[in-house]
Formats: C-alpha cells, structure tokens, sequence
C-alpha cells in the first residue's frame, strides 16, 4: 500500500453491558473468576473502515445507530469491546454538546484545557488563544465560566478550540447543528479549509445537505452495523430507503386486518365492512406522525389510477385517485377531510381540505363512515415525497385536528430526469446563439 | 503497568494546568483568599490545642514533650492526606463531562490534587518549624529525611486514591463514607496521642496503619528527635502496605478505567 490509513478500524464492535445496578457492575468487573451480571447490547458490530488520509467522511443513521459510539471511540473516549482501531495523526474532536468543559472554569481556561487534552501543548494554545477568542466571538462571555454559556456557546468555543490547530483528524458529532446560521457558515468554511489542506474530517449530521456539500464518502450505520460505504449521495439514498422503509405490520394488533383489502375504488367506497386496512396498503408508511383527538380514525386509504385500480408504484404525471376513508365515533359539526403533499423536509408543495373547496362540509353522526376521493397529478421531479391525511373539525376558520397523520403515503418517484428541484415545470431549453 | 505510568509522564502540561487551577479555584471568590490556606489548618491546630493541652492539660502527649509542637508536626502530613484523599475520591465523578467527551487521562487526578494540596503543605511545614523554633526546637539535620516522608505520604495517597475515585464512580456509598472513613482513620492514627499510651498487643496491630510511619517520620524529621527503635519495623510494614495498595488501587484503577465513559 503506498500511504497510511488515517484510520483503520478492523472488526470493531462495541458491546455495553445493561446493569440493573451500579453495583452489579462493579461487582462483575472485580470478579475473580470473571462472573457476568449484565444483559448485553451490542451498539457496533463488525465495523470495517479504512480511511484513507485527507478523505472526508459523512456518518449517518438513525437514533441509536451506533454514530455517536463509532466516534468516541475513534476519538479515543470509548474503549471498542472487540476490534482494533489505530488512528494516525492529532484527533480533534466535537463529540455531542457541551464537548467536555468543566463548568466552573471561565472559557479562556477551559480553551486551554481542552486544547491541551488534545494533545497540543500549553505554549502552542495559548500561542493560539487570539484566534480561539476572535472566532468564537463570545464577546465578555469568554472570561466567564462556562456554566453561564447558552448552548449556542458553548460549541463556539469547542469548535474553536477544535480547529485552532489544524488537526489531522476532525471529528464532528452533530455538535453544529445548535450554532446560528451565520456561525455554522463560518465554521463550514474552517472545515474546508482544514480538508483542502489534506486533514480527514468525520461529520455526523441528520442534515443531509450538509454531508452531500462536504462529504465525499459515507457510512450508514443501522442498529450497529455498517450497512452502507460509499459515495455519499448514495449513501443518503440509502438512509432514506432505511427510514421511511414503506409497509410491513409489525407495529401489531393495532393494524390487524380483519377482512381482505379493497383492490378498486368501487369496491373501496361501497364495501359495506369497512375493515382498517392502512398496514397492507401499498406507499403506507409506518413511521408516519399522528395527532388529533380521536373523535374519529383515519382507517383505509387507496390510491389508483384513473380507472380506479390500485397502483404499486406511480409514474411520472400519471392521473391519480386518492381515496381516504374515517371512521367517526362521534359527532363531530363542520367536519373536514383534507390531504397534503410534502417534501421529505416537510415542506407542503399542495394542501386542500373540504372545507376550502366548501364541499358538504357535513355534520358527520357517530359510528358513520366518511370517504373522499382526491383525483391529482404530481408534476414532480424524482424523489421521495409524502402524502398526510387529516379529518378535522371547522372551527370558525381554524381548524381543530381530529385524526391528523403526516406522512401517512410515502411516494417514490423514481422516473428520469435532468432537472434539479422539486418542481417539474416542464421546461424545454435551448441554446439560440453561442459566441465563437 | 509500565505503560500507564509512562502515560503518566506525557500528561505534564496537564497536570500542571489542572493543578494550578485546582489550587486557585479553592480560594478564588474569597475575600480573604490565599490566608485560608494558613487560617483553616492554624483553627485545627488551636481546637485542638485547647482541648487537649489547656483542657485535658497534655494527659495524651509524650513524657517530657511540648504538646504543641509534638501535635502540629504530627497532624501536618496528615491534614494533606486527608485533603487529598478526600479530593480524589470524588474527582473522577466530578470530571466525568471531561472523561465522557475528551480523551482525559484520568489516572491523573490523584497527582493533580497531590500537587495542588503540596503548596498548603508547604506553609503547614513552615509554620510547623515556626512554632518549634518559638518552643525552642532549632531545625536540625533530620530535616533532610522530610523529602523522603514526603514521597512516602505520596506513594500511599496515589494507590489509595486510585482505589478511591474509581471505586466511587459505580459504588456512591464510597463518596459519601470516606468523611467517616477519615475520621476514624485520624483516631486510629496517634496524632493526638501517643504510641506509648497503649498496650502491647494493640500497638502492634496499630503498626498495620502505614499513616504511623509517616506521622513519625515527620515527627522525627522536624522536632530532630533520633527515630526510635521501631522505625525499621514500620518501615518494613509501610513498604509493604503502600505497595500493595499502589499495585492494587493502579490495576483497580486500570480495570475500571476502560468502564468509566459507558458507565453513565
């Protein structure tokens, strides 16, 4: 191999022992003939990564993945249980909030620690205690102790003392992300400068335009393992497969079918059953947000064609019937049934409810059964958009939720396109004069 | 064992930083500032003055010596053992943000309060000479054996503060006993008593308590006396008690070292 690994961790795994007592701990760490106590969970296993110097890496998962361990203990806070890891170069680390500053000590004083820590020495960070105060900006805050920092601060001054050396090896835990725009706008410039001058950066963040602006490489981790190693933007392709993964009924008895599903819209209106179906329906997304006050349940919903036959998946432009189906427990006055389409960010691109398109806004009896049909198109670019669903009550001009579920259809528009964006306009372009 | 004390000896700048301010923050913010370091350990000194020289007028001292200066000499090494150890074995607690988000060593700690305590240490030393000079005690060449005390008091404090602080993190009750602990640790220590007040079988089980031979030593160093008969004695028991909690508390402190970021 002709250059050294910045990092190179092999089999890692990270094992953390769930004690039902401190006591228990102590007790199976002091035992003479090494006795367990401990019920096992495994936050990393089987990491493989090597990095190769100068390389910039996204980290990214869902809660619980395992991104915040597999950092400390490249950052060297953590012990792994399995594994080695070796790390070349000076590591300079942001890991979470608060960074590791003891409260009491003024900014000034935990700079220096904290730089010191990092294995710079004293003459060298106090050499830099100009710049650290300068790009923190903290103003008179920098003199106090750090127990009086809002959030916002106190990664100021970590992200200060981080990068006022430049490291080898930066490691960023989404630390960023309480900053205000302005700062995370300078500290993004520091963080290119540090990576155009050859020093590996490591960033975890839920952002992803974060990671595809700065990184070239990414690791998606799931319940511990690296599932994913590759170029970052399908790296976070694969994030958003993981997360809003589409189907399966595992949540329980809280979507158990009782009779089989509807297939076309006649016989979803008129079935007289009115069975929930949500889990089997195809675009049904599990993880989806509900609020409201119950008074009346969102229980089935279909989207066809223009002819009313379920679809699996949706073509470009294609003519679409959404139906919806509630179920009222109660009476509810000025009733509305409404349906949203959002960007993955939760940005609505198109909203519309009964009560604006002053549809029978009915007074609904208890135990009825309301259904609507929504007939669109999406004039969409690829991507992954969702659908919300809502019944609401009219009240004066605010409505109140009743079943309100975000997210509810998940859409992958997978067609071809050459735009950016969101929006497909159709645009049609040509060059009509070219100098030379 | 030998590369964790050699990390040890990489941590300089840290110990010192860490140690400065540690001596600094006990007595910023308060109006009398440094004094303190003279005016608490000088009230001990008195209370027990009162008590035991006008009050039980010297039942507990040696024959034939000053109780004062006998008393400050002895209770000098003992005011920064307990000091430290009392720092020490909630110092890994209260630096957990530190351990959990940096790359802290913190085998350090028990240095960092050694150090910080050794200049309140100092002025005890001093106004130790002082009042044995005013009780007509000139500084002898027995001074020259105090290094040697000193190193001794040290030695025992890292095993037993290591053992402490890393014990503390998963068992509380440690934090909150060791007051007690100390405190027992003094009577059982003859700082305000003499050896030769008890009978034989008890002074030799008391002779387990390495704090005897340090306390002597100092003793011995500071007043000029010739160390007595048994010093070898307690030196052999000293040697072998302090290593074993050195090695004990250092692998103890090794083992769970590894534990103390998952552990919170």
């Amino acid at each position: 191999m002709q250059t050294e690994a910045a990092i190179r961790a092999t089999g890692l795994c990270k094992k953390f022992r769930l004690f039902g007592s401190r006591r228990d701990r102590l007790k199976e760490i002091l035992h003479p003939f090494r006795r367990t106590f401990h019920e096992p969970f495994w936050a990393l296993r089987d990491i493989d990564v090597i990095i190769p110097p100068g390389q910039a890496v996204g980290i990214i998962g869902g809660n619980g993945s395992g991104k915040s361990t597999l950092l400390q203990i490249l950052a060297g806070v953590m012990q792994p249980t399995a594994g080695s890891v070796s790390v070349h170069g000076r590591v300079a680390a942001l890991l979470q909030l608060g960074a590791g500053f003891n409260p009491e000590f003024t900014g000034r004083e935990n700079a220096v620690l904290n730089g010191v820590l990092s294995g710079l020495s004293e003459r060298e960070v106090c050499e830099q205690l100009p710049w650290i105060e300068s790009f923190a900006d903290l103003g008179r805050f920098f003199d106090q102790p750090v127990g009086t920092y809002s959030s916002g601060m106190f990664v100021r001054l970590g992200f200060a003392v981080s990068t006022c050396v430049i490291p080898d090896i930066l490691i960023v835990d989404e630390a960023l992300a309480v900053g205000d725009a302005a700062f995370q706008f300078k500290c993004f410039a520091r963080i290119e400068e540090i990576a155009s001058r050859g020093g590996n950066v490591l960033l975890v963040s839920h952002d992803r335009q974060v990671l595809l602006r700065h990184c070239e490489r990414g690791l998606l981790l799931n319940q511990g393992r690296l599932v994913a190693d590759g170029p970052i933007r399908d790296v976070v392709n694969r994030y958003d497969e993981l997360l809003f993964s589409t189907g399966g009924a595992e949540r329980g008895d809280e979507y158990a079918a009782t009779a089989p599903a509807a297939q076309d819209a006649n016989e979803f209106v008129h079935n007289p059953a009115h069975a929930a179906h949500l889990p089997q329906r195809a675009f049904f997304n599990r993880d989806h947000y509900r609020t409201g006050d119950g008074r009346a349940e969102i229980i089935d919903f279909l989207l066809t064609d223009a002819s009313g036959r379920a679809l699996q998946s949706v073509a470009h432009r294609q003519p679409l019937r959404l139906l919806m189906k509630a179920r009222f427990s109660a009476a509810i006055e000025q009733a509305a049934l409404g349906m949203a389409v959002c960007t993955a960010d939760g940005v609505t691109l198109y909203s519309i409810n009964s009560h604006r398109l002053r549809q029978a806004a009915g007074s609904w009896g208890a135990a009825g059964i309301a259904v609507a049909e929504f007939a669109f198109h999406l004039p969409l670019l690829p991507g992954v958009y969702f659908i919300n669903l809502g019944v609401y009550q009219m009240v004066g001009a605010e409505p109140v939720f009743v079943d309100v579920r975000r997210g509810l259809l998940r859409l992958d528009l997978n067609h071809e396109s050459d735009a950016r964006g969101i929006v497909d306009m159709d645009c049609r372009m040509q060059i009509v004069a070219a100098a030379g | 064992m030998r590369r964790f004390l050699g990390d040890l000896h990489r941590q300089r700048d840290v110990i010192r930083l860490l140690a400065r301010r540690e001596f600094m923050s006990r007595y910023a913010g308060t109006t009398a500032g440094v004094v303190w370091v003279i005016v608490q350990p000088a009230a001990t000194v008195l209370i027990f003055w009162f008590v035991f020289a006008v009050g039980l007028r010297g039942a507990t001292g040696p024959a034939g010596a000053q109780f004062l200066p006998w008393f400050v000499c002895g209770l000098v090494p003992w005011l920064m053992f307990s000091e430290v150890l009392t720092m020490s074995t909630n110092g890994v607690r209260g630096n957990l943000q530190l351990i959990k988000k940096t790359p802290f060593p913190s085998e350090i700690l028990p240095i960092v309060y050694i150090s910080a305590a050794a200049a309140g240490h100092a002025v005890m030393l001093l106004l130790a000479l002082l009042i044995a000079w005013v009780y007509g005690v000139a500084p002898g060449p027995g001074l020259l054996a105090l290094p040697l005390y000193f190193c001794a008091l040290c030695f025992l404090l890292l095993g037993l503060c290591w053992l402490g602080s890393a014990l503390n993190v998963f068992h509380r009750d440690i934090g909150q006993s060791i007051g007690i602990i100390i405190n027992l640790w003094f009577w059982l220590t003859p700082i305000v008593w003499d050896r030769s007040l008890l009978p034989g079988r008890w002074a030799e089980v008391l002779s387990l308590n390495p704090m005897v031979f340090i306390v002597d030593g100092y003793r011995s160093s500071l007043l000029g006396v010739a160390p007595g008969p048994g010093l070898a004695g307690d030196a052999a028991v000293f040697l072998l008690i302090s290593v074993l909690v050195f090695v004990g508390g250092a692998e103890v402190f090794r083992r769970l070292k590894l534990e103390f970021a998952d552990s919170i």
